[in-house]
């Protein structure tokens, strides 16, 4: 279990985290959305010891990590953004490495590596160079790192940034794996990637957490302001009523016009899907849809909606 | 996994309080940067007044001298010597002490130990003269010593001496006929410092004047040595002009060597010396120098019943001699009652010894007595073959020992008939270890009835010249092993590494 | 500490870092030993002493990447993060240089073997001399160690460790220099009214001080055969002290503000 309380970090006289306060509760998996540069790894980096905070507590199963830093430590497998791998070494040699820095026992060394390895799928890789690695092993090497030691929890920093579409889906269906066997938080700025696999988002902005919930809550609220785009082959003024008065409508933008096609912005109610009234609406004044788009919506559009009183 | 209930659909929003003091830099980072800076300040602080201390308290006791020859302990009888000291020795060189010079590492720790024995009594401090020019006219406001940058320089109360470091030792001849470099092999740096302390401390130190004038050899540098070392002071004297006379502290009147005959009135002088008890010694081979008449010299050591002849020895002896096929280098041994005396059963290398007769009609207050001989089968080549026949096969002295006791005072003559136990050429190659020098020694301390019988040994110096000569074929391959093939061996093997795992 | 140890110190020859420290020690070493060879005048311990000048270059190179490395790729946090002291693994890869420094000194140890074969001199000289050297090279890994704590860039670390290595070993002479500078200062501008003998006993206290503190005079003696504790000392207990002010500056990451 891990309890974050008022954590507050200063670089300089920018403040990088204001006040974070969480917990993640045993067995959890914790989606750590957000922007880049909004505080997500500095909030890692000071729970995983590698920076202090510059107030607040922090503790892992009970202990401080300012405090205890070495068994709360022990608790914890870190990953960050650029993984910390010895490019010069192979995939075993740096994995032993790890589980002595760990201080594994001796005699489960081994065997736990050999584990550790199969679970992440490397063992076909163990003798060979970090350096001649793909990224995407690379990463797994990394997690595997995490692994070694058996810790409770995992935090991954943007496990995913910079692989292939085909290794972001390995990697997901690896940390769903973890996640029956171990807590994990994990960074992104991707909603969908966040959605996908956590129980629960925390999203911060600018060093503040914005919201926190279960994923489904959070899914329901994103999806409170549904946009779609359309492109229809009529004037503006013809279809702008008649969109308007279809239920759950919010509103209606222009957004092109061009060769007697109009390009609109539609923004809807989550709770109702519009789609079928929209396309018997159109139909009953006799505009075609050439093209029907649901929009996902950027964070920028989550932050905005979480923090757009509800209605 | 403890997931929330679908009914309990509220979001929890934290409007994030800001915290109560606004700081950019709040205490937390203060103390840490606090305890950060003040525990390396504090850690620098204590190791650099640990190591003072240390350095002040123990580096003396935990320092060890690991030579063989103890070259930085001092021996059994300096130490006594110190011990025996009743006043205050301050040794001051005129040198840099950080500068890199030869000599210092002979020096530096054996001074310190001398200071370290000697319990209070001994004291050495360096001036440059260069950086601290006061020094010179410090020690020396009347400009008579005129003592230079390089040289030590022993003070007790008014007696000064300076001390040469080059001089403290001998060098190997063979090295620098070869390379020109002057390798030092043996250090008598101990014997010329415990020397010269007891000299300094001396009240009544023993003056001995070395005659010059006749192109003398000119530097005795090692004869001071050994006579320094057993409280003797040298200085040189010229007996010329209308003034000269032999000065009253004059113990002993060496005249080493003259390549012309002396005059008349050094003659007279130095026959009035001798009469007055004084004491003499004489060294004259038969070298460069066996054309000249010394019919002056010859006249002072007739009355001794001695005759300088123009004739060499001739060694007759093969076991006698030390490079076979030179009859003119020669081992000389004690004469069987002075071995008895002097307790010196050595033998002693020596060459171009001149023939020496004594007069079988002298006067009976003189005693002749031969300390060293050569072997019954010597001979005499004289340079006039005429007179050849006068002298025949037998056991000639190659040094003597005069007594005339005619006189209210007993005077005294040694004469040598060769170089080989003052010449700095001989000590140079052979060292103050020599036998040579333990026979001066002996000669001069019984000569002034000096207590010799415990003397500071001079040390090797480790020679790292390969015992067994190596022949350049075998250096070469040694420098092909060291130079070539370690390192490309060493780079082939990280080469091959490296490439071995590049492709893993 | 162990693991560190053993990653840095293999890591060494996993590189070509430590071949390449080893082959230029054994040229240079093999070089000044072959030319005693030739004049059949064989002193090893002149030839450590000789070969300390070199540290000037060889620290840098294997005490350059120590941290620096690390920091440039993100490896550094496996340290951070580890339950461990940041202290171990300073210790670690000190020893770890030190075992390679101990490692290059595996061609004066065939030296020493080809003098003995040759029927040279091998005395307690050599050995002394040996001491004082891996003092002083335990000194200067502190020092090249602590450069590469400071900074992500190797080039920047290793430049900033020669220079400072050429200032310890050329500290006598700039220690003759500032005192003349002092010297030369007080004569001229007459500050204090002082008398030139006090001008000059100011100079030389200035000229002391410096050079009590200069470790590479202090290791000489070892050469001559004299044995002393407290250089190696001395030695030690700076390059204790600068593995603590690298702990601290490596630390300091944690609370500093940028």
């Amino acid at each position: 279990m891990i309890e974050v309380s008022n954590l507050v970090k200063f670089y300089g006289d920018k403040k990088a985290v204001s006040g974070i306060s969480f917990t993640v509760n045993q067995g959890e998996i914790l989606g750590f959305l957000g922007p880049n540069g909004a505080g997500k790894t500095t909030t890692m980096n000071i729970i995983t010891g590698f920076l202090s905070a510059t107030s607040g507590r922090i503790t892992i199963n009970g202990y401080d990590v300012l405090e205890q830093p070495e068994m709360a430590k022990k608790n914890i497998g870190y990953l960050p953004e650029q993984p910390p791998l010895f490019l010069d070494m192979t995939v075993y040699e740096y994995l032993e490495y790890v589980s002595e820095l760990k201080k594994v026992p001796k005699d489960i060394r081994k065997k736990q590596i050999t584990d550790v390895m199969k679970m992440v799928h490397i063992g076909n890789v163990s003798g060979r160079l970090i350096h001649n690695l793909s990224k995407g092993y690379r990463q797994r090497v990394g997690i595997a790192q995490t692994l070694i030691g058996n810790p409770e929890v995992i935090i991954l920093d943007e496990p995913t940034v910079g692989l292939d579409p085909n290794q972001v889906i390995e990697m997901r269906k690896l940390i769903c794996d973890l996640s029956k066997t171990h807590t994990i938080i994990f960074s992104s700025h991707i909603l969908s990637e966040v959605q996908a696999i956590c129980d629960r988002v925390i999203i911060i902005n600018n060093g503040k957490i914005v919201a926190d919930a279960p994923t489904m809550e959070l899914s329901a609220r994103v999806e409170g302001s549904v946009h779609y785009s359309l492109t229809l082959e009529s004037s503006f003024n013809a279809v702008q009523m008649p969109l308007r008065a279809v239920p759950g409508v919010r509103s209606v933008t222009l957004m092109q016009e061009k060769d007697g096609l109009i390009q609109v912005d539609l923004m809807a109610d989550g709770d109702l899907d519009v789609r079928k009234s929209v396309f018997f609406a159109l139909a009953r004044i006799n505009v075609p849809i050439l093209e029907y788009r649901s929009l996902a919506p950027s964070l920028e559009d989550i932050f905005t909606s979480i923090t757009s009183p509800r209605k | 996994m403890a997931k929330k209930s679908a009914k309990d659909n509220i979001i929890r929003e934290r409007v994030v309080k800001a915290p109560k003091v606004k700081v950019s830099s709040d205490a937390r980072f203060a103390v840490l940067k606090k305890v950060s800076v003040v525990s390396v300040v504090l850690i620098l602080a204590i190791c650099l007044v640990f190591n003072l201390l240390i350095y002040l308290i123990l580096d003396k006791p935990l320092t060890f001298d690991t030579t063989s020859v103890k070259s930085n302990t001092i021996s059994e009888y300096s130490k006594n010597l110190l011990k025996s000291l009743d006043k205050k020795v301050d040794i001051i060189g005129l040198v840099d002490e950080n500068d890199s010079i030869e000599w210092k590492e002979y020096f530096m720790p054996l001074l310190e130990d001398y200071v370290a024995k000697g319990d209070g009594k001994v004291s050495v401090r360096y001036v440059d003269p260069d950086t601290n020019p006061f020094i010179l006219s410090e020690l020396d406001p009347d400009n008579v010593y005129k003592f230079e940058k390089g040289q030590f320089v022993f003070v007790c109360e008014d007696m000064k001496v300076a001390l040469n470091p080059y001089s403290c030792f001998s060098y190997d001849q063979s090295v620098y006929a070869i390379y020109g470099v002057q390798l030092p092999v043996v250090n008598n740096v101990e014997m010329n410092i415990t020397g010269l302390i007891s000299y300094v401390t001396s009240n009544n130190p023993l003056h001995a004047y070395f005659l010059q004038g006749h192109n003398e050899s000119e530097s005795h540098v090692y004869l001071d040595t050994i006579m320094q070392s057993i409280g003797i002071v040298t200085s040189d004297l010229k007996l010329s002009g209308d003034s000269a006379k032999i000065p009253d502290d004059c113990e002993l009147l060496l005249i080493l060597q003259p390549m012309f005959d002396i005059s008349v009135m050094e003659r007279e002088l130095i026959q009035t010396y001798l009469d007055n008890g004084g004491k003499l010694v004489i060294v004259n081979d038969f070298g460069d120098n066996q054309q000249v008449d010394y019919s002056n010299l010859n006249m002072i050591t007739e009355r001794m019943g001695v005759t300088l002849e123009q004739g060499i020895l001739h060694e007759g002896d093969s076991s006698y001699l030390v490079n076979s096929g030179d009859p003119y280098t020669s081992i000389a041994v004690p004469s069987s009652e002075y071995a008895e005396y002097i307790r010196i059963p050595d033998r002693f290398s020596v060459e171009k010894i001149r023939y020496m007769s004594v007069f079988t009609d002298k006067s009976s207050d003189v005693y002749v007595s031969p300390l060293l001989n050569t072997s019954s089968l010597t001979s005499v080549d004289f340079l006039q073959k005429e007179i050849a026949g006068t002298a025949t096969t037998g056991m000639y002295p190659v040094v003597l020992q005069c007594v005339d006791t005619s006189k209210a005072k007993n005077s005294c003559m040694i004469i040598f008939g060769t170089q080989d136990f003052t010449s700095d050429a001989y000590y140079g190659v052979k060292s103050l270890n020599d036998n040579n020098a333990k026979f001066v020694r002996a000669c001069l301390g019984d000569i002034c009835q000096i207590d010799v019988s415990v003397s500071v040994p001079a040390k090797t110096i480790p020679s790292f010249s390969l015992t067994r000569p190596i022949s350049s074929s075998s250096v070469t391959f040694w420098s092909i092993v060291v130079m070539a093939v370690i390192p490309i061996g060493t780079l082939a093997a990280g080469i091959y590494t490296y490439r071995k795992r590049r492709h893993l | 500490m162990f693991a560190v140890f053993k990653r840095e110190f293999l890591s060494y020859f996993r590189t070509p870092v430590g071949w390449v420290a080893i082959c230029l020690m054994s040229v240079i070493s093999g070089y000044y030993f072959s030319n005693m060879l030739a004049s059949s005048y064989v002193n090893i311990a002149m030839e450590i002493a000789y070969l300390r000048t070199f540290f000037v270059i060889l620290i840098p190179i294997i005490t350059m990447r120590l941290f620096a490395e690390e920091k440039k790729n993100g490896t550094i946090v496996l340290l951070y993060t580890m339950p461990f002291s940041i202290k171990e693994a300073v210790i670690g890869k000190f020893l770890a240089a030190m075992a390679l420094q101990a490692i290059m000194l595996i061609s004066v140890f065939s030296h020493i073997i080809i003098t003995v074969v040759c029927s040279g001199i091998i005395n307690s000289a050599t050995w002394g001399a040996i001491f004082g050297y891996l003092a002083l090279a335990a000194l200067f890994i502190s020092i090249g160690m602590l450069t590469s704590a400071m900074t992500e860039n190797q080039i920047m670390s290793a430049v900033v460790c020669f220079v400072v290595i050429l200032f310890i070993i050329m500290l006598s002479q700039i220690a003759d220099s500032v005192s003349s500078i002092i010297q030369a200062i007080l004569k001229v501008t007459g500050l204090y009214g002082l008398k030139e003998s006090s001008i000059y006993s100011a100079g030389n206290a200035v000229r002391n001080a410096l050079n009590w503190l200069d470790p590479y005079e202090k290791t000489a003696c070892y050469t001559s055969g004299v044995f002393k504790i407290v250089p190696i000392v001395f030695c030690l207990s700076f390059a204790a002290v600068f593995m603590y002010i690298t702990y601290r500056v490596l630390e300091k990451k944690r609370w500093s503000q940028s």
